[in-house]
């Protein structure tokens, strides 16, 4: 009796060792977090709802309730930068999952070992290069080049074969840059994104495959009905916890390849909101648009959340 | 292949052209590189003809001597090696730190759901640029290196990777030691890391590519150009418009002659990304298992 | 923005190679007999105030710190050992108590983030320069300060000369509600004119001569396309070169060119007097229609590019200096590095100037002629001591406006030599003589033919060794065309030496005062802010339809659009000011 209560005793002060041990652990990067990520958050708010006016700081300006989001909606850029935002971001979500999808399902069918590892590890590549250095690539690689002077390269090769008649100014063109801008992140992307594909693939039982071809089906029926569903869940899961990040179309990738020919069809709210705060110091609204989207977020993510949850039974924690 | 006879001609043509778009696709990532490797060793009037495809025209190693000498530049790649080596075992650390506690069952840790509230707010909620900005100024990392590191320390998403990794190793380890007396922090170090050896290193790997590539914050958190980082010093070049040959100062003039800003900037660009290339080959098995083990259930 | 930031930083460079002139260059007079004895005379009478009275015109009696900020461009760097704390100007003004802290330095590209992330966290340069854009605004937001009575106070004469340059225009259109906040960088309004740059050689090959009407120039332009005008026996090249990206913002290749030929004058927010009323240059119909027509026939023939719409200034540069187009227009330092570079590709490779050709049929082309200024000084409303602005104009001014002796003058500004850099781009308050291009034109051509260097300063006897150096090597024909005195003295002799150079042409103009003047002369108020844009950017898309093939009408369309998006309301408030003033 006394071993068990003494045994009991034990289990809880070890349990309360474990407690103490991991509050510790999380101490350091709770303080972290909340100086650099929570405070600035109602620091954000209060920009947003104020005048915000830099010699006064944050308790001397003056309160202006929802001011600036009027002025914000009268601004001409808001319209095309949420426009924008939202094609850009859905086309991308959308191409990153069916590009490295179907190139994964096309890359399974090889079975050589050395060819499919050769090509992931040079697919995979552009995925670890910043977009100041594909910036700085492509702005030469796309370029239309003028008058009598051959074009970049990318656009010497497409004319010569024949696909396009003249060069196209992608990165300069309204009408050619939100494209540019997506093909060129699913690009990047894709090699990183296969990887995970392809061992979701691999993890089909290959026995379902074989039972099937020895009821006659076909390559094609075996994909349709074996490896399609068997992945669909994952991709239905990737799909979902995309969904917070719709408003989210790129920064990096966007603010180094834009310019002001562009504004119309490729500025998206983060680039607007760099604008009116870096560069025109209107610093109540920059804060007011990034209020906005953060809070329009929020509610996306927690969305994708409870969905990934219900549907396909995943907890993101 | 040694099935290759018995497949039928459809399969045969299917595969054909599988390869071939495969291998079209493939070349297509690293075809921009090749070109701007071949800029980079390509004459200033080669550049101005637009002559220069995928090998260098009219070869001339006067862009690299010029970056040689460029104390900016390695300066910035000096600020990004510190920005890494203190950068990525800070993360590695805090993220481990976290993920382990949150791997635990709300039984074994009471506190649980708060502390994942916590994140869950960190992870929804930006502050934005201009709060954060004085944020990290009014804590003077203003122009340190730890205006680097400590905004992004705790990398949120590295952390759910870890603790979904951690989840997955059998309890039964754990009590077992408990029966021998270990305690939360022996356990930790002495069975769940070393077992998570694969997730480790690949959010070792998406913490030092992070850090490599980040620019933004090396620019508004410096007032100095030599506290640049690589990338940010890039971005101040790649996106400039002033054409060096265009200024009438003599000195100027003298300094970059012969040298363009084309086959400057893609000298830049190509020594920048040499250290990457060289290792990421190498991380890939890491990579592979240490990302799906960890993230995909079910 | 950043675009202007290239226009400046490259008229900044022209305008200063090494020293400066200090005769007293008034607008529109000649007289340039500014040697260094008479700035010698006028530096002494204003010190002899300072030290008589007890104000202090230059600096303090006691240790006054003040912030500042740094974004150097691409093009500098020190020399020497000097670095931004330890330079002839920073010495300067220690010497006389300004004791300036640096807050930050960075790249020209970071110039604008770093100052507005300054600014919002409080920390931010005491002394500063903004672009006029940004002037109201400041001003709204109680950043800078009320500098009005600090510039009654402390201005010195040379001071007040400099700002006055162009008959007190800026500062008047500097005042908000009678109170004046910064200081404006006087610039030359002849440096941003355009004119018209041809490839002399072609002309001559061609047996062609210089186009002085819109036919004319159709007919040159269609034959530098189609009867090989380099002799080489390939089609490789065209006519004129159009900025097809900023068509109407930029300098370089600009169409306003074209219209100003026509008279009509385009440019955002250019108001003139048109029959007793204030109107947008660009609303002259008949004008802009004439113009748009003869690019539209020279584009449909072939001889303006095909491509021109991807081509911005880099872009024309790139194009004239690859021999590929024989005509565009530009500010007068256009064709300086186009100059050396076609010299690789042909030993006879020469561009030439000349005034925009006349479609009005009046056989004179007029100018646009407005205030050259977009820089301003100014100091933050947190400064505990404003006048500090004031005092760091002064002696400014007086050192590189009116230099001691040719030593003082070598140390404040730059030199030609190893070791040597653009010192004068270090100082906080740069105030660059602003006649100073005309006035240099004016003695080296006349030095160079005349052989008498006598009168040349510091400057101008640089500039004119380095053209007579590159007159000697073309002659020799023996060049090496990457010899940075060869690069240096072909451009220098496109601007000044050349006869037939672009001050040359402007001088032409400047005689003859073939100017329209700009009618509305204060900032933009906050409706023009506004529309602006949105108005500049239709009138571009428009211009380029219609030069590619759309109706001429449409511009008429396009004008009623563009009034009742904005157009009529900013007229009425620039008539409105206008006639406040008189």
């Amino acid at each position: 009796m006394k071993a068990m209560k003494q045994k009991g005793t034990k289990k809880k002060s070890r349990q309360k060792g474990d407690q103490f041990m991991f509050h510790l652990m999380l101490l350091l990067p709770v303080l972290l977090l909340f100086i650099y990520n929570i405070l600035p958050i109602p620091a954000g708010i209060l920009m947003a709802f104020q005048n915000f006016h830099p010699g006064k700081g944050f308790f001397g300006s003056q309160f202006v309730d929802f001011e600036n989001f009027r002025k914000l909606f009268l601004l001409p850029d808001t319209l095309p930068a949420l426009r924008n935002t939202l094609v850009i971001a859905i086309w991308k979500i959308f191409g990153n999952l069916v590009i490295p999808v179907g190139f994964a399902l096309l890359l399974n069918e090889i079975k050589v070992k050395w060819f499919t590892k050769t090509v992931q590890t040079i697919t995979y590549l552009p995925y670890f290069l910043s977009w100041i250095i594909l910036g700085g690539i492509l702005i030469k690689f796309l370029s239309p080049g003028s008058a009598s002077q051959a074009p970049g390269f990318f656009n010497s090769l497409l004319v010569n074969i024949g696909i396009l008649k003249e060069p196209v100014y992608f990165l300069g063109s309204n009408s050619a840059f939100r494209q540019t801008m997506i093909i060129s992140d699913i690009w990047k992307n894709f090699g990183y994104n296969t990887i995970i594909y392809l061992a979701a693939l691999t993890s089909v039982d290959p026995t379902l495959y074989e039972a099937a071809s020895v009821d006659g089906a076909g390559r094609i029926r075996q994909t349709l009905h074996i490896t399609i569903p068997a992945i669909a869940p994952f991709i239905a899961l990737m799909t979902i916890l995309s969904i917070g990040n719709v408003l989210s179309a790129g920064f990096d990738q966007i603010f180094n390849l834009y310019s002001p020919a562009v504004y119309e069809k490729g500025d998206i709210i983060d680039t607007l909101v760099y604008r009116l705060g870096l560069v025109n110091k209107q610093y109540s609204l920059s804060a007011a648009v990034g209020l906005l989207k953060s809070a329009v977020s929020c509610i996306l993510v927690l969305v994708g959340y409870k969905l990934a949850d219900k549907y396909a039974g995943y907890k993101v924690w | 292949m040694s099935n290759w006879k018995k497949t039928s001609i459809s399969r045969k043509i299917f595969l054909i052209f599988d390869v071939v778009i495969i291998l079209i696709i493939t070349i297509s990532c690293i075809v921009p590189i090749i070109n701007l490797f071949a800029y980079s060793f390509s004459s200033s009037s080669a550049i101005m003809a637009n002559k220069v495809g995928l090998i260098p025209v009219e070869f001339t190693t006067k862009a690299y001597k010029y970056v040689m000498a460029n104390k900016d530049f390695w300066t910035s790649v000096i600020v990004s090696g510190k920005r890494v080596l203190i950068g990525v075992p800070v993360n590695l650390i805090l993220t481990i730190m976290v993920a382990y506690p949150l791997s635990k069952t709300e039984e074994s840790f009471r506190c649980r759901k708060y502390y994942v509230a916590y994140m869950l707010i960190v992870m929804l909620f930006n502050g934005g640029l201009m709060p954060t900005y004085y944020v990290v100024a009014k804590t003077h990392l203003i122009d340190t290196i730890w205006s680097l590191i400590l905004p992004g320390a705790v990398p949120i998403f590295n952390c759910i990777v870890l603790m979904n990794f951690f989840r997955g190793i059998p309890s039964e380890l754990e009590e077992s030691a408990r029966l021998d007396g270990a305690n939360q922090w022996k356990i930790m170090t002495a069975i769940y890391m070393p077992l998570s050896k694969p997730s480790i290193a690949t959010i070792t790997l998406f913490s030092l590519v992070g850090h490599w590539n980040s620019w933004f914050d090396g620019l508004i958190y410096s007032n100095y150009t030599h506290n640049y980082p690589l990338q940010s010093y890039l971005q101040t070049i790649v996106t400039s418009t002033t054409e060096m040959l265009n200024t009438s100062d003599l000195k100027s003039i003298m300094a970059l002659t012969g040298v363009n800003s084309t086959n400057l900037k893609s000298a830049q660009i190509f020594i920048a990304i040499i250290p990457l290339m060289i290792v990421y080959p190498f991380l890939q098995k890491y990579f592979t298992s240490g990302l799906t083990l960890g993230s995909v259930k079910g | 923005m950043k675009f202007k930031k290239v226009i400046s930083l490259m008229l900044s460079t022209v305008l200063a190679f090494t020293l400066l002139s200090c005769g007293k260059t008034a607008q529109g007079t000649t007289d340039t007999s500014g040697s260094v004895k008479d700035a010698t005379e006028s530096t002494g009478r204003a010190q002899e105030d300072s030290k008589g009275g007890e104000i202090d015109y230059y600096g303090f009696d006691h240790e006054v710190p003040i912030k500042v900020g740094f974004a150097w461009g691409q093009d500098f760097s020190f020399a020497g050992g000097d670095d931004a704390m330890n330079n002839p100007w920073m010495d300067l003004y220690r010497e006389h108590n300004i004791i300036p802290e640096i807050l930050y330095e960075v790249d020209s590209s970071q110039a604008e983030t770093k100052l507005s992330t300054a600014i919002m966290s409080g920390n931010y340069p005491d002394v500063f320069m903004i672009n006029v854009n940004e002037y109201s605004k400041m001003v709204q937001s109680g950043v800078i300060a009320d500098i009005t009575d600090y510039l009654d106070q402390y201005a010195t004469p040379e001071l007040m000369e400099y700002l006055t340059v162009d008959n007190g225009l800026v500062l008047e259109s500097l005042s908000v509600d009678g109170r004046i906040y910064g200081l404006p960088k006087m610039g030359n309004s002849y440096d941003s004119m355009k004119v018209m740059f041809i490839r002399e050689d072609w002309l001559k090959n061609l047996n062609l001569q210089i186009p002085t009407t819109m036919e004319e120039l159709k007919e040159v332009a269609r034959a530098f396309t189609f009867d090989d005008p380099d002799g080489n026996g390939v089609n490789d090249t065209y006519g004129l070169a159009l900025d097809g990206v900023d068509v109407i913002t930029g300098s370089i290749g600009t169409a306003t060119a074209v219209f100003e030929g026509f008279g009509a004058y385009p440019t955002s927010l250019a108001f003139i007097e048109n029959e007793g009323e204030v109107v947008w240059g660009g609303s002259l119909s008949d004008e802009m229609k004439a113009g748009l027509t003869i690019l539209q026939e020279m584009y449909t023939e072939g001889s303006i590019a095909r491509d021109f719409i991807t081509m911005d200034s880099n872009s024309i540069f790139e194009e004239a200096g690859a021999g590929r187009c024989g005509i565009f227009f530009a500010p007068m330092w256009g064709a300086m590095s186009a100059s050396y570079n076609t010299a690789k590709l042909d030993p006879n490779a020469m561009f030439i100037s000349a005034p925009v050709p006349d479609g009005s049929g009046t056989g004179e082309s007029k100018a646009l002629f407005k205030s050259g200024y977009d820089t301003i000084y100014v100091v933050s409303s947190k400064c505990e001591n404003p006048e500090v602005l004031i005092k760091l104009m002064n002696l400014s001014v007086q050192k590189l406006c009116h230099p001691e002796s040719e030593e003082e003058f070598i140390k404040y500004t730059s030199y030609q030599g190893e070791g040597d850099y653009a010192v004068w781009k270090v100082s906080l308050t740069p105030t660059l003589e602003p006649l100073k291009n005309y006035d240099n034109y004016l003695k080296i051509s006349k030095a160079l033919i005349s052989g008498d260097e006598q009168e040349l300063n510091m400057e101008q006897k640089g500039n004119y060794t380095a053209i007579k150096a590159y007159l000697d090597m073309l002659e020799a024909g023996d060049f090496d065309a990457d010899d940075p005195t060869f690069q240096a003295g072909s451009g220098l002799y496109t601007v000044f030496g050349n006869p037939q150079g672009s001050y040359a042409a402007l001088e032409t103009l400047i005689k003859a005062d073939r100017f329209v003047y700009t009618a509305y002369n204060t900032l933009p108020n906050e409706k023009m802010s506004e529309v602006g844009p949105t108005l500049n950017k239709m009138l571009v898309e428009t211009i380029v339809k219609i030069i590619t093939g759309d109706p001429v009408e449409n511009y008429d369309s396009f004008l009623s659009s563009w009034k009742a998006m904005g157009g009529d309301e900013i007229t009425a408030d620039a008539q409105a000011w206008v006639d406040s003033v008189k």
